[in-house]
């Protein structure tokens, strides 16, 4: 219990619906391929997003993304309904290789789908804790956005509007595409989802 | 200065600041040493300097920009009035008896210079003090405000760096300017929008055919800005003049008074009474949904919530039905008038700038909210010169971005480990810090969580004025008697200052280096912000005192990591943002540091097609499911469920229409019948340069100018040019009478940042000679979503001052012994 209430302090519930196959996270961006000759193209797996890792060949692993889908919008996997954390954007291809789960309809009546999918990166884009990296981003997202004003709270913001309050500010506080982008994930993935 | 006195002050101190050359001293060089021009930076703008004999005597604007404020002109003059803290001081009471002075003795006693060396002891001493007995929640350093430019010398951040070190502090969230609009808007838009990029110029002045200006006046407003202001607007301005002769652009200006961008652009006038904009918003809704006018296809698509708004609208919710007869006993506009215009405004491409000033007012953040369900209905948001923004107020937003890189600056963030790392922060809404002081322990609600005052028992503001921008002065007098220390980093004799124990003089931009953008939000260049003079007097840079203080703690090193010069951390930012450009690969080869400081300036390649024509929600507009907006629903939340959560009484689910605390509607007009506004100034920012000449061009017999409605000045025997005693139960301040048709009746108008001057100095409820708006204006929090300022929430009477005109005094350096 006491373990369930830090994590959800730590805002890592936002990734609960993947508990038991979580223990890697995307390093940098990956390109998701149908198999390790690289054949075909499914899609890009974003920073940190979490993954399964089913077994290694070579220099490529075998991975299992979960996450959802809202309607009209098949090509983005979003870590849970109704929440702007994107973990991977698909190619036509790799939507086919969707395995559908539960659906769900949220608040406002759009259908979201949990899928998963499984296919092949480099496994150099793997890495097996993400504990440092969010060390080091919440040092550079703290140095570079309390240089006007005061660095704000990680739930400063709705876990959806980071996207765009970061994008706003992020020229302001000089940070570059790669560092907004991997500010952006840290911020997300440590917003208590109840914000 | 006047020579005499000149003279006295520089035998004070045995000559200790006789060694460096500055114009606060007679023996300055010799006339024919020119130094070579330096290229500095301010908020008003980006300049050259002409240094003779070791003084700056001139300045030139940078050939970038087109249109170069004349409040630059008084630059030299504000770096050496008689109003500059040249050396540290103490208020004598508090250099007897320190943290047990008689705090009330604030502002009327006289100041004792001291050498640095005693002043930065006595901080440190203090601080160590307050922390050990009541914690690190005792001292308050949330230092709000707009002193200088540059990346370095950020006075609030580099105060926050150092206490951070030296044993914590209390912050603020949010500001003065914009606090109810972006807490409102990441609700309801997904992002706070007046900091955002914004729909560009270049789209709007070939595409939208109505222009509404509500509240806001960027003629006026964008003389200045936050980073070196460019002044690209008016460039802007000039072609969107040109266009509206060549084919049909009507301008719209809602606004109590005829503004200098209205007058520009020759704008049709609508001015409902202050602080009903909300009301009359829900009428143009109202006859829009009747009239089957509004854009059903976009509601539907791109928006949640429309039929629970409409609903209210109707009198579905509360039996009221929101038509524009109904608005127009509430704003005063004709209803027909509020019809038409809502129709008008549906016919063709509409673009509506939000102001600021309309949200700095009791229930602020329903006008933004009303702004953006408006805009929905007209449906022309994500399309090329139509929709809505908050962004145009500041900063010249809403010109395109040049292909630049960013540019870090100083962070009150120290990565070392330390204590620091276990503290936990509080940050209280900036506006509520006098609040804060009168009731610690106390908890408020704030956008759906709660936060409890900590008790303080300090003060430590670096880089702005409080005593200026914060409201109902005589309210803040008997709060600020609660703490038994102040500190300051000054560089003028401000009220903040006056009302200190501790003031240490700070230097301004041409006295150090730094570097800094160019343009707000074109990011046309940077500017090396070359030191052009010594400190004048004994003053230090920010980074300079704050580093001698983390000495203090034992953190000297931590403060500067490393880098103890200026120039080391402007060449490490520099290469930085060189960096990027690298890795970004941007067509542009920046040149070494070194090459580019003797430059002085980098210009980077001109914006893209892409960014010139960048539309606002133009990609939502093309796909909302794919590029959702950053709200829970992903979409425009018309109806916010998040904020209906929030159950609170005075900021419901969707725009409603609150009576203000204080408006021309209420019965308490029957004591104050007159609505008191309080916009920027024309010729300041803020209260800056209102210590240069500049003032006698604009001030009436010394004192700020009012603007009063004939009507109004008649039925009360007030004359152009008459000096008025504007008062309500808060307080009294006197003013030079403008009587003027530009000017609504019932709303009078005077610019905020007049220094405040009271008669007795430290005694709340004294009447302020000069023109403090904030003697009459009122502290409350504009809900309890936002908690932001209410200042433009006043009534107030006024009346012909009929007593001696009494001198004013705060433009004189105060008693010093």
């Amino acid at each position: 219990m006491v373990l369930l209430r830090s994590l959800a302090m730590c805002g890592l519930l936002v990734i609960s619906s993947i508990a038991n196959a979580t223990s890697s996270y995307v390093k940098d961006e990956a390109i998701f391929y149908s198999d390790s000759s690289k054949a075909t193209k499914l899609g890009d797996l974003h920073y940190a997003t979490p993954i399964n890792v089913e077994e290694q060949k070579g220099e490529f692993s075998k991975v299992t993304l979960q996450g959802w889908i809202s309607q009209g919008a098949e090509e983005v996997v979003y870590s849970d309904v109704g929440v702007v954390l994107e973990l991977a954007l698909m190619t036509k291809d790799g939507m086919k290789q969707f395995k559908e789960n539960a659906t769900k309809t949220d608040d406002y009546k759009v259908k979201w789908t949990n899928i998963t999918v499984t296919g092949w990166i480099e496994s150099k884009y793997i890495m097996p804790s993400i504990s440092q990296d969010w060390k080091e981003l919440k040092i550079l997202f703290s140095q570079r956005c309390s240089a006007c004003h005061t660095a704000p709270e990680v739930g400063h913001v709705d876990i959806n509007a980071w996207p765009s309050l970061l994008d706003a500010m992020s020229e302001r506080a000089g940070l570059s595409k790669q560092e907004e982008n991997k500010i952006l994930k840290y911020l997300q993935f440590n917003t208590p989802k109840s914000h | 200065m006047d020579r005499r006195k000149f003279l006295k002050a520089s035998v004070i101190g045995t000559g200790v600041g006789m060694n460096s050359l500055n114009a606060g001293s007679l023996i300055s060089g010799p006339v024919l040493d020119k130094a070579t021009p330096k290229t500095s930076a301010t908020h008003f703008g980006t300049f050259s300097t002409e240094t003779i004999g070791g003084q700056f005597t001139d300045l030139k604007p940078h050939g970038d920009d087109e249109f170069p404020t004349p409040m630059l002109q008084a630059v030299p003059d504000r770096t050496y009035t008689a109003t500059r803290v040249k050396y540290p001081y103490v208020r004598e009471g508090y250099l007897k008896n320190g943290r047990n002075s008689d705090t009330s003795k604030r502002g009327q006693e006289k100041f004792v210079r001291v050498d640095w060396d005693t002043a930065l002891d006595l901080i440190a001493k203090e601080l160590k003090y307050n922390y050990e007995t009541f914690g690190d929640k005792s001292v308050y350093a949330g230092s709000y405000g707009w002193d200088c430019v540059g990346k370095l010398n950020v006075p609030a951040t580099l105060l926050q760096r150092a206490l951070t070190l030296a044993g914590g502090y209390v912050g603020k969230v949010a500001d003065y300017s914009t606090a109810a609009a972006q807490t409102i808007l990441p609700h309801v838009i997904g992002g706070i929008d007046v900091y955002q990029k914004q729909t560009t110029y270049p789209s709007i002045i070939e595409n939208a055919k109505n222009v509404v200006f509500w509240g806001v006046d960027p003629m006026m407003h964008l003389q200045v800005g936050w980073a070196s202001v460019a002044h690209e607007f008016y460039t802007y301005a000039k072609q969107w003049k040109q266009e509206a002769q060549k084919k049909v652009i009507k301008f719209y200006s809602i606004d109590p008074a005829v503004n200098d961008t209205a007058l520009y652009f020759g704008a049709k006038m609508i001015s409902p009474r202050p602080n009903t904009d909300v009301a009359m918003i829900l009428a143009m809704c109202h006859t829009l949904y009747k009239s089957e006018m509004y854009d059903k296809e976009f509601i539907e698509k791109y928006t949640v919530g429309f039929d629970k708004f409409i609903d209210y609208v109707m009198g579905k919710e509360d039996g009221v039905e929101k038509t524009p007869e109904w608005a127009e006993k509430i704003c005063g506009v004709e209803a027909n008038t509020i019809a038409h215009f809502a129709k008008t405004l549906s016919k063709e491409r509409t673009f509506i700038m939000g102001g600021w000033a309309i949200q700095r007012a009791d229930h602020g953040e329903q006008m933004p909210w009303a702004i953006v369900t408006l805009s929905c209905m007209l449906g022309h948001i994500g399309l090329p010169g139509g929709g809505f923004g908050f962004g145009y107020h500041e900063g010249s937003g809403g010109s395109p971005k040049y292909q630049s890189p960013g540019l870090t600056g100083i962070s009150s963030t120290i990565s070392a480990d330390g204590p620091w790392k276990g503290r936990t922060q509080v940050n209280i809404p900036v506006a509520r810090v006098v609040d804060m002081l009168n009731n610690p322990g106390h908890t408020i609600d704030f956008n759906g969580k709660k936060v409890t005052y900590p008790t303080i028992k300090m003060i430590y503001w670096a880089g702005g004025n409080p005593f200026h921008h914060h409201q109902d002065r005589n309210r803040m007098i008997e709060a600020w008697k609660k703490v038994n220390t102040v500190v300051v980093n000054e560089i003028w004799w401000t009220a903040t200052a006056r009302m200190a124990d501790i003031i240490l003089p700070a230097a301004t931009e041409i006295e150090r280096n730094d570097i800094e953008v160019n343009g707000d939000y074109s990011k046309m260049g940077f500017i090396a912000m070359q030191k052009a003079i010594d400190p004048v007097g004994e003053s230090k840079s920010d980074f300079d005192i704050f580093k001698e203080l983390s000495k203090r703690f034992g953190k000297g090193e931590l403060f500067t990591e490393g880098k103890s010069t200026d120039i080391e951390w402007v060449e490490h930012f520099y290469n930085l943002a060189k960096k990027q450009a690298e890795d970004s690969k941007l067509p542009v080869q920046m040149p070494d540091f070194k090459t580019f400081w003797d430059k002085g300036y980098i210009k980077f390649p001109d914006p893209t097609e892409e960014d010139k024509y960048w539309v606002k929600m133009g990609d939502f507009r093309t796909n909302p499911l794919k590029n959702r907006l950053g709200t829970k629903s992903g979409k425009i939340e018309i109806f916010c469920d998040a904020i209906d959560k929030m159950n609170y009484d005075d900021c419901k689910g969707h725009v409603t229409w609150f009576e203000p605390i204080e408006w021309l509607g209420s019965k308490k007009t029957e004591k104050y019948p007159l609505h008191f506004l309080s916009p920027h100034p024309k010729y300041r920012l803020h209260s800056q340069l209102n210590n240069t000449w500049l003032r006698n061009l604009y001030e009436i017999k010394e004192r700020e100018p009012i603007w009063i409605n004939k009507q109004d000045a008649q039925k009360r025997g007030i004359k152009e040019g008459d000096v008025v005693r504007v008062f309500n139960d808060r307080g009294a301040v006197l003013a030079g009478a403008i009587v003027t048709d530009a000017i609504m009746p019932g709303v009078i108008r005077m610019y905020e940042g007049a220094w405040f001057d009271p008669m007795e100095p430290g005694v709340a409820g004294s009447l302020c000679k000069h023109g403090d708006v904030n003697m009459v204006t009122l502290d409350k929090g504009t809900s309890k979503l936002a908690q932001g300022p209410s200042a433009n929430t006043a009534l107030v009477e006024i009346e012909k001052y009929r007593g001696e005109l009494p001198k004013i005094t705060v433009f004189n350096t105060p008693k010093i012994s």
